[in-house]
């Protein structure tokens, strides 16, 4: 089949603004977007310029826009395209040349979370153990290969660009979590600013952008509640919990709720016991059933803290 | 070679018990909103059905009633949850799009002085209401 492949080109050296190279590729449906971008390299125009290593999506250096989402060009497929596609250099970054941009400011960040095993605990003889459990706390977030799509992806971001961004929070998560690990506090105090885990809207761009299919908002998320949980930042008061207030507040709101639906489902029945056109009430009609699956849910997530401080 | 994007921790937890506030306040404001909603739109009585019944006589009732601290006290925390929890969630919006720095300083002043004014006409309305004699 025959791929349309527009690419934004730039030479920041040469030319004042971007502009779309258009090309036409023959390719096969099973190609991967960096084969369409190596035949219009090697046999178009040579001076396209772009980053690729490994070509089997491990390194995580061609990660770019493609039809408008971030990807890796060595994993997406043209069957998945469909004969129209669009290449851009990811957003937010300095483009250095064509798709290549300048990853400094990333790496940056991922050095500010300090992200190796700090512990300065006397060397055991043999190796630091750690059972299948305590490694499945932070599995997920072993596998980031740093490719900046998430990053790239979220529009706090694109807004804030000295917002430190999901990749670096992601790999803060892979040592917060392992139980080898002694520098959780120092990490937690790096990323307990408005630059830190609290520019993050959960928008969960980052999640979707990921070609290694980490729950990363889920993991910014655990960081946030690590903070909020940790005693460093949050004194706590004769035994203030704040897992178990949390649950209560839950608690508290449904009950709160099962109680407002409880009250207006009987007016209702009080006004049709009366006589009444049940229809008189419409805002209660609706307003009382479509309260009862959030009281429920709250109190469910009420329930799943009070378990959770339990453990 | 170190080069670090951001400045060390500087151990400021503003951010912090502002996102726990968010969390607080919103559950609280889904419990006196939605209440508050269902008293004055939708409950009824002799008088009528939802806001129709709403008056001048409605709100003074209730207020200087039996049960007057503690729709003071509702109508308190509701002003007071809703105005920092909007006020908050605005200021983050001035921080995500404003990046001058004149600018961010100056929306943000006008947000605080908004705030400011409404927190302080309600707080004198419901500490201060009397009915007239
Ligand atoms: S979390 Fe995923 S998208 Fe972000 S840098 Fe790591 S691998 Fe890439
Ligand atoms: S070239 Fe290594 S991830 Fe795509």
């Amino acid at each position: 089949m025959e791929v349309a492949l527009k690419i934004l080109r730039f030479n920041p050296e040469r030319e004042r603004r971007p502009w779309w190279g258009e090309y036409k590729v023959e390719a096969d449906p099973g190609d991967r977007v960096l084969d369409l971008l190596h035949t219009v390299k090697w046999h178009q125009d040579g001076t396209l310029t772009l980053r690729r290593s490994c070509a089997h999506g491990i390194c995580g250096s061609d990660a770019m826009l493609i039809n408008g989402l971030n990807r890796l060009a060595c994993k997406v497929l043209v069957r998945d395209l469909g004969p129209q596609i669009v290449v851009e250099p990811m957003r937010g970054f300095r483009v250095l040349k064509d798709l290549v941009v300048d990853m400094e400011p990333f790496f940056a960040k991922y050095r500010a979370v300090r992200p190796y095993l700090i512990n300065d605990e006397p060397e055991p003889r043999k190796e630091r153990r750690q059972s299948p459990k305590q490694r499945e706390r932070f599995e997920d977030t072993t596998k980031c290969i740093l490719c900046a799509a998430c990053t790239t992806a979220c529009p706090s971001f694109w807004a804030a660009p000295d917002f430190i961004g999901p990749a670096a929070i992601v790999q803060a998560h892979r040592f917060i979590f392992d139980s080898r690990d002694r520098g959780a506090a120092e990490r937690l105090a790096v990323l307990n600013q408005s630059e830190g885990v609290w520019s993050c809207r959960t928008i969960v761009n980052c999640t979707i952008a990921c070609p290694r299919d980490i729950a990363v908002t889920q993991a910014i998320n655990e960081v946030k509640r690590a903070i909020v949980t940790s005693e460093e930042f949050i004194p706590k008061w004769r035994g203030f919990d704040m897992q178990r207030a949390i649950g209560t507040a839950f608690l508290t709101l449904s009950l709160g709720m099962l109680a407002l639906a409880g009250f207006m489902t009987f007016q209702i029945a009080n006004h049709i016991l009366q006589g009444g056109n049940p229809f008189d009430q419409i805002g209660l009609l609706i307003l009382a059933p479509s309260l009862f699956p959030p009281a429920i849910l709250a109190g469910l997530m009420g329930l799943y803290e009070f378990i959770k401080a339990e453990r | 070679m170190a080069v670090f994007g951001r400045p060390r921790p500087v151990g400021n937890t503003f951010e912090l018990y502002a996102w726990i506030f968010m969390r607080l306040s919103g559950l609280a404001l889904l419990f006196l909103a939605l209440g508050h909603l269902f008293i004055m739109h939708l409950l009824g009585d002799e008088t009528g059905f939802g806001v129709d019944r709403v008056t001048y006589e409605f709100v003074l009732g209730r207020w200087t009633g039996d049960l007057g601290l503690f729709w003071r006290l509702w109508d308190g925390s509701l002003l007071y949850l809703a105005m920092l929890h909007g006020l908050n969630g605005l200021r983050t919006v001035i921080d995500d799009y404003v990046h001058t720095p004149t600018l961010h300083g100056f929306f943000t002043f006008l947000l605080l002085a908004f705030a400011m004014a409404f927190l302080g006409i309600g707080t004198i309305t419901i500490l201060l209401f009397s009915p007239p004699t």
